[in-house]
């Protein structure tokens, strides 16, 4: 066991690390060795259309977004037992597909609930 | 679970799961509800909710039989001790209720407050029906991840907010050290459910020990977050304090049940070959519990914090009894749940009549020189806070005299005898309270709210103190008679 | 063929990552949501392994309940952390400090 199984799995995934590390460091090395380097306050400041930059790129976020995010967080995950189920539905009969329907029932009831507090809408 | 056919056959039993069904259906309906009516009519949900806890409290008595039944394919199950402390999560969850009709009465999204209440409730009484740990997870997160909601709904009230987020980052790191406990036991074991888990660790021997202990480990620390144990009890202060009072009341009973009463079938089902370890855990974590429960409670100004390190306290004799690990320390953990459900209802009751225009009625100094203007209300508060602190001939009394007994019993003699000595520490704080509404003078104008229903609360919870601290044989038996579907 | 412990390891190794992170992180609340999902994350590595070497799928299906739970559990600690933000204006863990206790 020990170093063997190392060696042998992992092999290929060391190599394919290697190989990524140098595409990365290839462009940045040959830069400094091959340009010219001349640097300026102009030329390390932030580049935008011309201006001054006039906020902090790192801005928080509009709150909007988490909502939207946190909805389809919860509503993804249904398919997430939605696929097994679909592939053994003729073997669980007709009280597995009950269920799940209830499952669904009660999602429905999440997404009315969504729909009328207005969480869908970005207005 | 092993012998399941296919195509499915319907489980048996299904009538055992009546009074969840109930709930879950309740709590849905109530959600809705409160989105299609006019704004007067939203106060309805709570009278909807009140009833669905009457619906469910007869279903479940109506369903339980002598022996214990089992549904889905031995994934729930319902004897009489998980009907016994569904009855008593049930209560609380119509004492909350009833607590929170003249406090959320300013507040908006009423419905959703009662829904939320309800699936904690179903969280909770899906925990104690569990017989595996998966039935048991789904049961532990719906109570948290509604009781998280429930603790920042003051969503204008910068406190209840982060209360609530401090709740739910303790709380997750808890979740998250349960799981890694339950895939050890499940690694060791190959198993989920409780009884599969007990023989297989009864018949291991000795082989893989470090990782049944690890298990062991992470799902008492996971669970001991759960029930606010010291050393991890940092989320409770700040939870009680800030999340609005009729949630404290309903979070220091109803999730305290729960994890004591899953506990207890954690511990006998799966764990009796590991007595010895987990009585050894156990026992400093009761020895810290009631060290920082009644100790740190005596720095405290606030009345919902004094309540939070109170509860840590009670916390600690309530482990008395898993120490015991015998059938008196389980009958002594049930008859210390339900005096403390009473003791702490009454409680907070008072408390939430103190709040009026502007005034929370949270600081002790509030309470000064209650005893002249309302002498009634005083003589109840007086009554809880002798109670808690376990005077003798009160309902308190007994429920510290059972678990101290049988962990005498069982042979564990110091620890009991630290308990009476930390019991009598933690009596100062609370007659310090009594000394402050019947020898202070009067600072603030008094001006309680006049629910009847409230009023009905604190008389009830009071009358009931008094008769099991004169007469507490009756508890004593059904909570003994309740353990027959545990051992 | 990789032993167990090998997956052991790297959960575990996962898992303090989460707690340490969770505790030592100064900065920022989101982080801590990210600590929390790495935490059940390496639980998930420790279910899938062990079900794998003990050939009981049990474990595989507990996944699925952690995975869900783990997204409701994220979406109620965002909704709580808005929350939080509205009133104070900062999701800075120094900012998390009106109780004491």
């Amino acid at each position: 066991m020990g170093a063997s199984y190392l060696a042998n799995e992992y092999a290929p995934i060391f190599v394919f690390i290697l190989i990524a590390l140098g595409m990365g460091a290839a462009p940045l090395v040959l830069t400094m060795l091959v340009a010219e380097q001349n640097p300026d306050d102009e030329k390390l400041s932030a580049y935008e259309c011309g201006f001054e930059a006039f906020e902090d790129a790192r801005m928080p976020f509009d709150v909007r977004f988490y909502l939207v995010a946190i909805l389809f967080v919860i509503f993804d995950l249904e398919t997430a037992f939605l696929f097994p189920w679909a592939v053994v539905l003729d073997q669980i009969g007709i009280f597995g597909f009950i269920e799940m329907m209830l499952f669904l029932v009660i999602l429905l009831v999440g997404y009315i609930y969504a729909w009328k507090k207005g969480a869908l809408q970005w207005e | 679970m092993a012998n399941v056919t296919f195509p499915f056959p319907f489980p048996a039993n299904m009538e055992i799961l009546l009074p969840e069904i109930i709930i879950a259906v309740m709590a849905m309906v109530i959600l809705l509800f409160d989105l299609f009516v006019s704004k007067e009519k939203k106060q309805i949900s709570a009278w909807l909710a009140i009833a669905t806890c009457i619906a469910a409290a007869i279903t479940t008595v109506n369903v339980t039989g002598s022996e214990s039944m089992m549904t889905f394919y031995g994934f729930f199950v319902q004897d009489y001790f998980a009907a016994f402390t569904k009855l008593l999560m049930l209560a609380a969850t119509v004492f909350g209720i009833i607590l929170s009709l003249d406090y959320m009465k300013e507040e908006t999204n009423i419905g959703e407050y009662y829904a939320l209440m309800l699936f904690a409730l179903l969280g909770m009484m899906l925990m104690v029906s569990a017989t595996n740990f998966i039935t048991m997870y789904l049961g532990v997160e719906l109570m948290a991840l509604s009781v998280y909601v429930l603790v920042g709904y003051q969503r204008d009230v910068l406190r209840s907010s982060e209360a609530a987020l401090k709740y739910f980052i303790l709380g997750s790191l808890s979740s998250g050290m349960l799981l890694y406990g339950i895939s050890f036991l499940y690694g060791t074991t190959g198993n989920f459910d409780f009884n599969l888990i007990g023989e297989a660790l009864a018949n291991s021997g000795d082989s893989a020990r470090t990782a049944t202990l690890v298990g062991m480990l992470f799902v008492l620390a996971g669970m001991a977050f759960k029930v606010s144990v010291a050393p991890f009890h940092m989320w409770t202060p700040d939870a009680y304090e800030g999340a609005p009072t009729p949630v404290t009341a309903f979070m220091s009973v109803g999730p305290k049940v729960a994890g004591f009463a899953i506990l207890m079938r954690i511990l006998v089902d799966a764990m009796p070959a590991l007595e010895h370890d987990y009585v050894t855990v156990l026992l400093w974590m009761a020895v810290l519990s009631l060290a920082v429960g009644n100790i740190a409670a005596i720095a405290q100004r606030n009345i919902k914090r004094m309540m939070a390190y109170s509860t840590i306290g009670h916390v600690g004799f309530v482990l008395l009894g898993l120490i015991a690990a015998s059938p008196e320390g389980y009958a002594a953990i049930l008859i210390y749940m339900t005096i403390y459900l009473f003791m702490t209802m009454g409680t907070f009751a008072i408390i939430i009549l103190m709040r009026r225009d502007g005034i929370q009625g949270e600081l002790l100094d509030d309470f000064a020189g209650m005893s002249k203007v309302r002498p009634g209300y005083a003589l109840a508060m007086g009554l809880m806070m002798f109670s808690l602190a376990g005077i003798p001939f009160l309902g308190g009394f007994w429920a510290k005299f059972a678990v101290i007994a049988a962990v005498i019993d069982a042979g564990h003699l110091y620890l009991g005898l630290a308990a009476i000595m930390f019991s009598a520490i933690g009596a100062f704080y609370y007659i310090r309270v009594v000394k402050y509404i019947y020898f202070d003078e009067e600072r603030v104008a008094f001006n309680f709210s006049d629910n009847v229903l409230m009023k009905a609360t604190v008389a009830l919870t009071s009358i009931i103190i008094v008769v099991i601290g004169v007469y507490p044989d009756p508890v004593m038996d059904v909570c003994r008679m309740a353990l027959a579907g545990l051992v | 063929m990789v032993p167990l412990s090998a997956y052991l390891v790297v959960a575990a190794c996962l898992f303090s990552l989460g707690v340490i992170g969770l505790f030592l992180n100064r900065k920022n609340v989101i982080t801590i949501l990210m600590c929390i999902e790495l935490m059940l994350l390496a639980v998930n590595i420790n279910f899938v392994a062990f079900s794998h070497f003990l050939n009981d799928l049990a474990g595989q299906i507990f996944v699925f309940f952690v995975l869900t739970v783990a997204a409701s559990e994220v979406a109620v600690g965002l909704a709580i952390l808005v929350a939080f933000y509205r009133q104070r204006r900062s999701i800075d863990i120094e900012d998390i400090n009106t109780l004491q206790g």
